[in-house]
């Protein structure tokens, strides 16, 4: 009887555990990012001024944080459906019965996603120099003109080598997710007829559709969150180009050491992070969420 | 279930309870050891600050100095000693960019050397060192870094190429343009195996700080500035001259590439160490990776690269900026007069002259300098010469906003997002609400 109360009580005190360390790093820090944004106050400020909504205020008038909305409304736009479509592509190709040489595919395309965020950028940094890079080495090679990637193409570059890390991910949990549908499935739709493609599309891609909300709700926020690679190729440049929110937010919040108008960039990130996933929540239907695997 | 929350509560309180030992343990062995100085450095300095802290024991055996030096990148210099002077963690001293001196100053983070110890301040801090140091690193009228090297801004070209063709190095700006303009042309470039432009200068916000290090003093040398008496006086005409003249490289006379605003900050000193161009901005710190880039020895390099200060404009002289790193002591240090005499020592000539000598810096005492090998140190030589001419940047707290308004200005002018007028008078107007300054 002990045995069975205590087996019972296990699971909320594990629980318990993991919510007072996500309260510790993750609620918490919500919350004083509010209360940071109501305050002028910086790190190299010695007096801190109660404000109210005066930064938001401010945020609202500020030409720079309609660029990086604008950035960053192409920056995730673009990774987010290549990252998607791609990972959708390998996941597929990934799957496929009696694919020789899988093991050494799969390894290739996880590879990337092992590197860190910094090293990506780093390398894609030498590839599209314009100068000494790579890409330029290959494409003059080809006979074409010598290009200035970061300058001339750097939004696209940017995406590109976001794409290149992040499409992994997308990967990973479509292939997981395809490796879980029944292969009953798929042998009574040959045995009625169905072609290949009539497969996927009447078979695999319904089948995907929790994971695929799963999988757009979470590389669209990494892709909003994304800094890294942006502060490491153009630096938000040239002319604002690539600045998106997160380099914006970064550049007061460290760079200027305004921590209150930093926060309130932040709060603004955290609500669009909401409205997003409340948005594809809407779009795949709540039904979606719990877990229906086709209708 | 009993057992086993038994069982971690004892884990837990032994591990807490070795911890505390060991914390304990490592605190009373430097406490027996001598006094903690915390450090926060960059990896070529810090082995100095190891070497004073060494000779300081050996001369002081009853008063040893433990050092618990943090070594970090620039990049993360900035953001970890402002987290930590705001956090009431701040070390005993540091290695600061000049031109953050006036911003943690003004947040009461530092301590005036002239409270620690105002004999040497006056006998040594205020005779050896340049001038322009003296007055770069205080504020409010006191000082409060000690410059442990510096560097200028300046133009690098190629003397071989310049002597082969018959040109002089450019002393003014219409100098400067026939030379360029003589480099652009399609034989010349070719004559040499140039690249698609002949000059190049890092002209947007990717370069950050370069930018405004290294193109401040074409506003000068025209006459102009930022500030003066208290006032914005960057919107004049001056300043647009200069501006113009930048923005004419790119979009006139095509000599310098539209590419500029995305460049790295050592993207110029590539170019011309791989021989793409024949003159660039720079600064007399890349003297040792123009080599390193072109794989020349020291002789070749003499050579076949000269050196300018930033050519006179029609209103005003030759000028160029001196920057460079410095030593700042924080006031929540615990020894502060502990802390000072391991910076004399750093920052004193012996050590000094190591430093500079072997990292191919320009050291900032004039008895370092007088002592330097004409042969061996001839960059630093030559370099020095014009230290005495050199001005630092705005020393105010809003620096780094201020600096990145100029470097905008710049951007804006050469992308042909705005007009050198527009793009200087934009700045101008956000630099006087930035730090609530007038404008003229």
């Amino acid at each position: 009887m002990h045995a069975e109360k205590a087996m019972k009580k296990t699971p909320i005190l594990l629980m318990l555990l993991a919510l007072l360390i996500l309260a510790a790093f993750s609620i918490y820090p919500v919350f004083n990012a509010f209360r940071l944004s109501l305050f002028d106050m910086g790190l190299l400020q010695r007096e801190v001024t109660f404000v109210g909504l005066k930064n938001y205020s401010v945020l609202l008038s500020d030409p720079l944080f309609y660029n990086s909305l604008k950035a960053t409304l192409l920056f995730a736009g673009g990774s987010v459906a290549i990252q998607y479509f791609l990972g959708l592509f390998l996941a597929t190709l990934l799957s496929t019965q009696d694919l020789k040489g899988i093991r050494f595919f799969r390894s290739s395309f996880i590879l990337p996603y092992t590197l860190s965020e910094l090293v990506v950028a780093l390398v894609w940094l030498h590839i599209y120099d314009s100068n000494f890079g790579v890409l330029n080495g290959f494409v003059n090679a080809l006979g074409v003109p010598v290009q200035r990637w970061l300058f001339d193409w750097a939004m696209p570059a940017v995406i590109v080598a976001n794409c290149w890390w992040g499409s992994t991910f997308s990967m990973l949990l479509l292939e997981s997710a395809m490796k879980g549908i029944p292969a009953e499935l798929y042998e009574a739709a040959k045995v009625d007829g169905a072609s290949g493609l009539q497969q996927f599309f009447k078979i695999t891609l319904p089948s995907l559709h929790y994971v695929s909300m799963l999988n757009l709700i979470m590389i669209t926020l990494l892709t909003i969150n994304a800094f890294g690679i942006v502060f490491v190729l153009t630096f938000g440049g040239p002319q604002n180009a690539t600045d998106v929110i997160g380099m914006y937010m970064w550049r007061n919040a460290f760079r200027f050491m305004d921590l209150g108008y930093g926060a309130t960039l932040a709060v603004v990130i955290f609500i669009f992070n909401i409205i997003i996933t409340l948005l594809y929540i809407r779009v795949f239907g709540k039904e979606t969420l719990k877990g229906s695997v086709s209708k | 279930m009993k057992k086993v929350v038994h069982f971690m509560v004892v884990l837990l309180a032994g591990l807490l309870f070795t911890a505390g030992l060991f914390a304990a343990g490592e605190k009373e062995a430097k406490v027996a050891e001598g006094v903690t100085i915390k450090v926060i450095n960059q990896e070529r300095w810090a082995p100095y600050v190891e070497k004073a802290v060494e000779k300081w024991n050996a001369a002081n055996p009853d008063k040893k100095v433990v050092l618990d030096q943090l070594v970090l990148g620039y990049p993360q210099l900035r953001q970890k000693i402002a987290t930590a002077a705001a956090g009431g963690m701040a070390p005993d001293f540091s290695l600061i960019d000049s031109v953050w001196v006036a911003e943690f100053a003004n947040a009461g983070f530092l301590m005036p050397l002239d409270e620690i110890d105002p004999t040497w301040v006056e006998n040594d801090y205020n005779k050896d060192f340049y001038p322009v140091f003296v007055e770069g690193d205080s504020f409010d009228g006191q000082p409060y870094g000690i410059h442990s090297q510096t560097d200028m801004a300046l133009i690098w070209y190629r003397k071989d190429w310049f002597s082969s063709e018959g040109i002089k190095a450019p002393e003014t700006w219409e100098e400067l343009v026939r030379a360029v303009q003589h480099f652009q042309q399609p034989q010349v470039r070719r004559k040499y195996g140039m690249g698609e432009y002949a000059f190049a200068f890092p002209a947007g916000l990717k370069a950050a700080e370069t930018v405004t290090y290294q193109l401040t003093p074409f506003i000068w040398s025209n006459g102009g500035d930022v500030f003066r008496n208290n006032t914005v006086v960057l919107n004049s005409s001056t300043t647009v001259a200069a501006i113009k003249l930048l923005s004419d490289f790119v979009n006139m006379y095509k000599a310098v590439s539209p590419e500029c605003i995305a460049y790295e900050w050592n993207t110029a000193l590539k170019l011309m160490g791989t021989g793409q161009v024949a003159l660039s901005v720079g600064g007399s710190y890349e003297g040792s990776m123009i080599k390193e880039a072109a794989g020349w020895d020291d002789a070749t390099f003499r050579e076949k690269v000269g050196f300018v200060p930033i050519p006179a404009g029609p209103n005003g002289e030759q000028a160029t900026t001196a920057g460079g790193m410095a030593y700042a002591i924080y006031r929540q240090s615990k020894n502060p007069e502990l802390a000072l005499e391991i910076l004399k020592l750093t920052t004193g000539p012996e050590l000094m002259y190591e430093f500079c000598a072997s990292t191919g810096q320009n050291p900032p005492r004039i008895s370092v300098v007088n002592k330097l090998d004409q042969q061996k140190d001839w960059l630093l030589v030559e370099t020095s010469d014009m230290l005495y001419n050199a001005r630092v940047r705005p020393i105010i707290p809003e620096y780094a906003k201020v600096s990145e308004q100029l470097q905008r200005m710049v951007e804006n002018a050469v992308s042909g997002k705005a007009t050198p007028e527009e793009a200087v008078a934009e700045a101008a107007k956000n630099i006087s609400v930035i730090t609530g300054l007038p404008l003229k």
